[in-house]
Formats: C-alpha cells, structure tokens, sequence
C-alpha cells in the first residue's frame, strides 16, 4: 500500500476553481497539510455540476497535481459539496428520563438524538449533517453532556444540513467514476467555517461567509455551536455578469475589469473618471465611465450581505455575533468589503485566513483555500472520533449516513 | 347560405350580468371552439368569420358571417382591410349579437384578415353598444412572416384603441414552451388552454360572488386606465405549499414575461380561488410577494371560497399596464384606413356602398384579368381619389412593396440579459430573480 492511513484530502469543485488539498496526520493527532492540486473549473455553474465530462477532466488534473506535491497516491476524498437547494434548520427531539431515580444515562442520551434525528424532508432530500447542539434538561439550557444529571425531561438541538438528494449524487458519482471513494459528502460553509474560526470565536459567536464564483456559503456559530448555515446562488460570477451588462464589455474583460478596479463600496469617485479599455494590440477600443462600475458592483456585493445579514435577522441571530464576520473565498479579495460589511451588519469584519492549521505555506493562506483546507480538517475530525473497529467499507456504502461530529 | 341563419339571437335578459365571448376570424374560431368545449362558466360562445367553411366548421352557440355581400363567404384572404369591410358590412348582424351583453371577450389571432381587420370594429362597436370589451388575441408566429407581424401589430393598435383592454400572446412564447418535438396541434391546444385558463378565470370572479367580492366594476377600473395595455394570467396550485407553488409559478408564466410584466403594473386585480381551509397566512405570503413585485400598482383583493379548491389556490391575475399613449401608430400606409374608417363613421351608408360597388371586381377576377381592371371605368378624377383614400385595402402590389419599405419595426425595449445564468436555473428569492443585475431590479439609473 502506497496511501499511509492518515493522508486525507479534501476535494473542492468550485465554480471557478477545483481544489484538492492533501493533509497528513501526525502521530500525536496534529494536522499538516502536504500537498495542493488546483485546475480551472469547467462545467460547474452556481456550485453544481453541467458539464460532467470535463469537470471530470479538471479533477483529473487537480488530483495528479496534489498527488505529485504530496507524493502519495490518492484513493478517497472529502467532498465538499454545495448549490442552492441546500438548507440548514433546527431540529429540536425530547426524551422523558424514565429511570426511578431521574438520573440520565448514555442509552437516554442516544434516544434523545435517534428522536431529534427524526426529521420531516420533502421526499427527494436527504441530510447531508445533523450536528448535535447543546442539551435541555427540564427547561436548563446549555448542558454539554446531560449524563449523571437528574431531570424528567431531556432535549436535544440537532442542526439539520440537507439537500436534494440527486442533485447531491451528481459529484459523488463523478469522483466515483474516477476509481476515488468518497469519504464524505461536506457542506462548503461548513469546511469554511472549520478553518477559519477558532474555538474562542465559535463560543463568542460568528458568522462565516464564503463567497465563491458561483454560490456564497454562511455559516453562524453561537456558543461554540452551529446555529444556522446556507446558500445563496449568487457569488464572483454574477458581479462579472453585472459588469458585462451594464458596461456591455465581454465577460472576460469584465471579470478583468471587476479584478483591476472593482470595490465593494462606491466611496468618493467623479462622476467624469473613465477607465480606457484597450484591444490586444494596445490600442484604446473604449472609455467606461468608474463611477458607473463601482456603482453596479458595489450594489451587487451590498445585495449579497444585505441578503444574508436578512436571514440572520428573521432568525434572531445577528445580535449573537461578538467575535464578528469572516470573510472568504475568492470573493473576499474585493477591496472595500471590510467597509461594506461593517456598514451591513455593524460588526467587525476579517478577511478570513486559516488560523486553525498550524504551520501553512503562506501560499495555502490565501481566502480561496480556505473551504478545501476546512474539508481537510473535517476529515481529519472524522478520523479522530472513528471507532476502533472502523472500516472504509462502511461509509462508502452509504455516503450521506452516520455523519455525526460536533462542528 | 343566407345571413339570417347565422344570427339568430335571442333576446338577453338586462337584469344578470351577460357575458359573452366572440371568436374572430380563423384562429378566433378555433380559440371560441376550444373555450366552449372547455367551458368558461356563464359566459356564451359565438364566432365570427367572412369564411363560412371555417365558420361552419366551428362549434359553438351562434355564429355570424361576416361581409357575406362583399365576399360571398369566401374570407378576406389575409387582408385586413377586407376583414374590417366585411364587418362593417355586417354592422346589423353583429349588433344583434352583441345587444344587451355586459361583457364582451373578443378572442382572435392578429396577422389573418378578418382577425385583424374586423376585431377592432366588433369592438368598437360593443363599446358603442355599452359593454365592457376586453380583448384577448394571439400574435402569429415568426416564421409566418415579416409582413403578417406587420399587420398584427398594426390589428393590434387598432384594437387597443378600440377596446378596454388588450391581452396578448405571442405564439411564439409558447412555442418555445412546448418541447421540440410536438406537434402542431399540441402548440395550439397549449396556447389556447393558457387563454382559456385566463378568460374562464375572470368569466368566473364576475359571475361568482367572493367572501371578499371583486366585480365588473373593478375589472373595468383595473382596464380602463391603461389604454388597452394589459395581461391576464391563471394559476393553480399544487395541493402542498401553495403560495410558494403559485410564486414559482408565476415566475414562469409566459404571459406574464415570467413575472416581469408585475414590475410595470399600474394596477392589480388579484381574484383568489381557495379552499375552504386556507390559511390567512397563505393569502397573506401571495400578496406580499404580489406587493414586492409590483411596487407602485394599486392592488384589488378578491377572495371566493369554493369547497372544489380544497388545498389548493386558484390566482387569476389581471395586469393593467401602463400602455403608451394612444395615438395612430406612424405607419404611413396603414394610416389611410384609419382615415377612412373615419369618415365612414360620419356617413355610414355613402361610403360603404362605394366599397361594396368596387369590392367584388377585385375578389372575383381570375389572376389574368386584373390588367384589365387596372382602369375603372366611369370615375371621375375626384372619385378615383377618393377611393384611393378611403380604401386603402385595395392598392396595388407596387404600392405595398412601397410600405414595406417605410415602415419601421420597432425593437423590444428593455430585454433584461440574464448572460451567462441565461440557461442555468434562475436564482429566486421572495420571487426576484437574483440572476439579474442588481442595479437594473433596483432601477438605478447609469449615466
């Protein structure tokens, strides 16, 4: 066998950019991230698969990279998976503690999870994670692990990640295709969100927001827990497309121009500041006017925070964000954003860099890697709370099930 | 085949509300046919046609031939000029028709000849005759033709001046509904069941009394103002999830521009069809987001329960719009006829025995004879002009390639570019389509 049993990978199809990241276990439990494979992403629209042959091709690419950075083979990965049919709730199970003495033990503690477990989906979704939050014990709030504890009563909150299950099968059949198992299925907001926030944050409340090309990914944490993840479709892509529009410039010359004098924010601009275009050969083909640019991207990315800082507020989350917002993915290279989201959701923001793995190139810092390197650390979670008796064989048989950890 | 035959009516009892949908011309007679056998509630069926083949081939209650002393039943052959004389030649028939009816739906296909020409006349005179007429015609398809979109849209002016409100499918935008490989008959069924749905709805919210009640009185508000311009549109919903089913729905109807058609609303006639159960929240999440989409229009409720719809919600939508003001479109050549329509008004007789001295010359020459026809005999030089002037239909085939050249089509304004999201699945969100630019949903302006 060439694969150590503690090499894991976490395999990212983004919209613009497929990611495999490579990490080692060491001995003594810690992470270290070995190897990076990337290729330009294809057939992905809005997070999701259209065009299965070449993002099959692009994996190819990425994989062979990462597997030569690494210097393993790569047998089976993380898969980060996202798109807009993916949602996140709150599912609350109870349990009546029947013991003469009212003391809960573990068998209470297991029914009461199997009944927050049992959950209403429509028919063609399927739980992609069911994340155990905190227990309820008589009505007491906040309790870690109710074993020993006396009550009548025991509750449980399970945060519910699903997803339309065809539509979640379309890149797992894909890396399948390739003779690479997939460990797991792994929501990107939730890969983001294992990489950038430390355990401090996670108690003090923050909201991770990754915008990629295609999709952008939130994720809320609260005391030390996950409270509320999704999607919207909307990322890089559209802001691109914006431009094209309304400045009625190619795509590619849109998505240059969002790079070169793109901002979140409008700030002080004059109304007469053009930017030249110019062909191939150097000589000017057109003036576009700054002002209306900025204008048409700065509303765009606002739409995109005002949106989300929306579903926190009907879910009362946005009062519970003392450690602030973390910016990444691709989109958090917008200048500006800081500004705009400080305005937004009147919180600090940070451009989020991977702060939960030690020792990384200062290449992997970047907020692009930010969701494979999270896919990697989940992998390595997994590995960590894995039985004794764990084998492969199990979890490939059924991707979507026993996914339990604590995020 | 005489005239009689075809226009026996009875005489309407004033006191109910009387309803009354006419097909005109070919596709018209088709769309009466389907609604008939579909059924549309209490309204009555009758067409209308200068073919009395086609006419007699259509099944419904009553029907009129049109012009039956100009063209002997023969239809107008795509001339709308033929069409309109055809009805004005039948001014009598057709208000036997129409007398005593509160509600005139006029259904016809735009492009033809008698749809064209004698739609608009048919409702002038219902208008004349004190009714309500809303006009619900189909635009022809774009591989029949430049010169048949020409004379639609030319039909189409005509009858938005004439009626209170005009609703309009282009076959087109079905078309590309319907999967590639269907056949005719399954394009037309699709087209005429989105009209029947439409026009069954509002036959039924002013037949039927509602807990919140709407009525002819407020469709004629809804239509009245807005210079002829407006959408009509069904929808049912699934039995789970009703609002977000009608939502999704509405985001796709194509006679509503997948729900663009809202953001320029004037006014809103909102007709609920529901089940005994539904929940107020469930009215209330369709009329927010009715509310978010069309912002600036003035918005009437009506609510009917009805214990068939249990679970579900039935949504007839009636759109007024802010159509552009009414003035003669600037098309030279078809500018004539409307001169002339006008002063046919004036003196009725005169003019109309002019056409119908002149008319059978030209409809019953064989192809070889019309050289000879080339000058009429016995007219003076000021006959000759006149005729010219009121009969614009009968120019020449010089004369119209002429037309051909100055009239100019008019772009779509406003087509919101979806880019590179134009084929991937739209991004909804409280029933806005994310996929398109932010600045243009927010209507901001760039200079």
């Amino acid at each position: 066998m060439f694969r150590s049993s503690n090499t894991i990978v976490g395999l990212e199809i983004g919209t613009s950019k497929i990611c495999a990241i490579v990490g080692e276990m060491s001995a003594e439990g810690a992470l270290n991230i070995i190897g990076i494979g990337q290729a330009r992403s294809r057939g992905v629209r809005k997070g999701e698969i259209t065009d299965p042959q070449s993002v099959e091709e692009d994996i190819r690419h990425a994989i062979a990279e990462a597997e030569q950075t690494a210097d393993v083979e790569i047998r089976s990965v993380y898969l980060g998976v996202t798109g807009s049919h993916i949602r996140g709730f709150v599912n609350r199970g109870f349990h009546p503690v029947v013991a003469d003495d009212r003391e809960v033990n573990a068998e209470d503690v297991e029914c009461v999870v199997k009944n927050a477990k049992a959950i209403n989906l429509p028919a063609e979704n399927t739980v992609i994670h069911s994340i155990r939050q905190h227990f309820v014990l008589d009505g007491q709030d906040g309790i870690q692990n109710p074993v020993h504890m006396v009550g009548a009563r025991l509750e449980v909150d399970l945060h519910v990640i699903h997803g339309n299950f065809n539509r979640l099968q379309n890149p797992i059949r894909v890396v399948k295709g390739m003779q690479i198992e997939v460990e797991s299925i792994v929501f990107n907001g939730l890969g983001s969100a294992l990489s950038l926030l430390t355990t401090e944050q996670k108690e003090l409340g923050a909201l991770v927001i990754d915008i990629g090309a295609g999709t952008t990914e939130y994720a809320v944490y609260t005391d030390g827990v996950i409270k509320h993840a999704g999607v919207l479709a909307v990322g890089g892509d559209h802001v691109t497309n914006d431009l094209a529009y309304g400045l009625k410039v190619s795509q590619s010359r849109a998505e240059a121009l969002k790079k070169e004098h793109g901002a979140a924010v409008v700030g002080d601009v004059r109304e007469d500041e053009t930017i030249q275009l110019t062909s191939d050969h150097g000589l000017p083909v057109k003036t576009v006017s700054r002002a209306n640019l900025l204008r048409i991207m700065a509303m765009r990315v606002e739409e995109i925070f005002e949106l989300i800082a929306e579903d926190l507020d009907t879910k009362g989350l946005l009062n519970y964000l003392r450690a602030g917002v973390f910016v990444a993915g691709g989109g958090s290279n917008i200048r500006g954003l800081r500004e705009l989201g400080e305005r937004v959701f009147h919180l600090p923001v940070t451009i989020g860099r991977t702060c939960t793995v030690a020792g990384l190139p200062s290449q992997l810092q970047q907020p692009e890697f930010v969701t494979a390197i999270g896919l990697v650390k989940f992998g390595s979670l997994q590995q960590r709370v894995r039985p004794p008796g764990w084998s492969l064989g199990k979890l490939i048989k059924n991707p979507f099930g026993g996914i339990f950890s604590r995020g | 085949m005489n005239d009689s035959s075809f226009t026996g009516l009875s005489a309407l009892a004033p006191r109910t509300l009387k309803q009354l949908v006419i097909g005109v011309g070919g596709a018209g007679g088709n769309l009466a046919a389907y609604l008939q056998r579909a059924g549309v509630g209490e309204a009555r069926v009758i067409a209308a046609n200068t073919d009395a083949q086609a006419l007699a081939t259509v099944d419904v209650c009553d029907r009129v031939l049109l012009g039956d002393a100009l063209m002997r039943g023969m239809g107008a052959g795509g001339d709308p000029e033929r069409g309109r004389l055809a009805a004005e030649n039948s001014l009598d028939a057709l208000r036997a028709a129409l007398a005593g009816v509160d509600l005139i739906y006029i259904v016809a296909g735009m492009g033809g000849g008698t749809g064209t020409g004698a739609a608009p006349v048919i409702a002038r005179l219902g208008r004349e005759l004190g009714a309500l007429v809303l006009a619900v015609v189909t635009l022809p398809f774009d591989f029949e033709g430049g010169r048949r979109r020409e004379l639609a849209t030319h039909g189409l002016h005509e009858l938005r001046r004439e009626s209170d409100g005009v609703i309009v499918v282009p076959n087109q935008k079905i078309m590309a509904l319907v999967p590639d490989h269907s056949s005719l008959p399954e394009c037309f069924e699709l087209i005429h069941d989105y009209l029947h749905q439409g026009v069954r709805g509002i036959v039924r919210l002013i037949s039927e009394p509602g807990m919140i009640n709407v009525d002819f009185s407020d469709l004629g508000a809804v239509l009245r103002g807005s210079n002829g311009a407006s959408a009509l549109a069904h929808l049912e919903s699934a039995a789970n999830g009703p609002a977000d089913d009608l939502m999704e729905q509405l985001q796709q109807h194509p006679l509503l521009d997948e729900g663009q058609v809202l953001t320029g609303a004037r006014s809103l006639l909102v007709s609920l069809n529901c089940g005994p159960e539904v929940s107020m929240q469930e009215i209330n999440r369709i009329m927010a987001a009715l509310q978010a989409k069309a912002p600036t229009a003035l918005i009437n409720l009506g609510v009917a329960v009805n214990a068939e719809m249990a679970g579900r919600i039935g949504l007839t939508l009636v759109v007024g719009l802010d159509g552009e003001p009414l003035e003669t479109p600037e098309l030279p050549p078809l500018e004539s006829p409307a001169r002339g329509r006008r002063k046919a008004r004036r003196d009725d007789a005169p003019a109309l025995e002019l056409d119908t001295e002149f008319l059978p010359n030209t409809n019953r020459t064989e192809p070889g004879r019309q050289r000879f026809l080339a000058q009429p005999p016995a007219l003076s030089n000021q006959q000759a002009m006149d005729m010219m002037l009121t009969a614009g239909g009968r120019r020449g085939y010089k004369d119209r390639r002429q037309v051909r050249k100055v009239v100019q089509g008019t772009l779509p304004l406003e087509i919101v570019s979806k880019g590179r999201f134009e084929k991937s699945e739209p991004t909804l969100h409280h029933g806005e389509n994310l996929d398109e630019p932010t600045y243009i949903r927010r209507g901001t302006v760039l200079n």
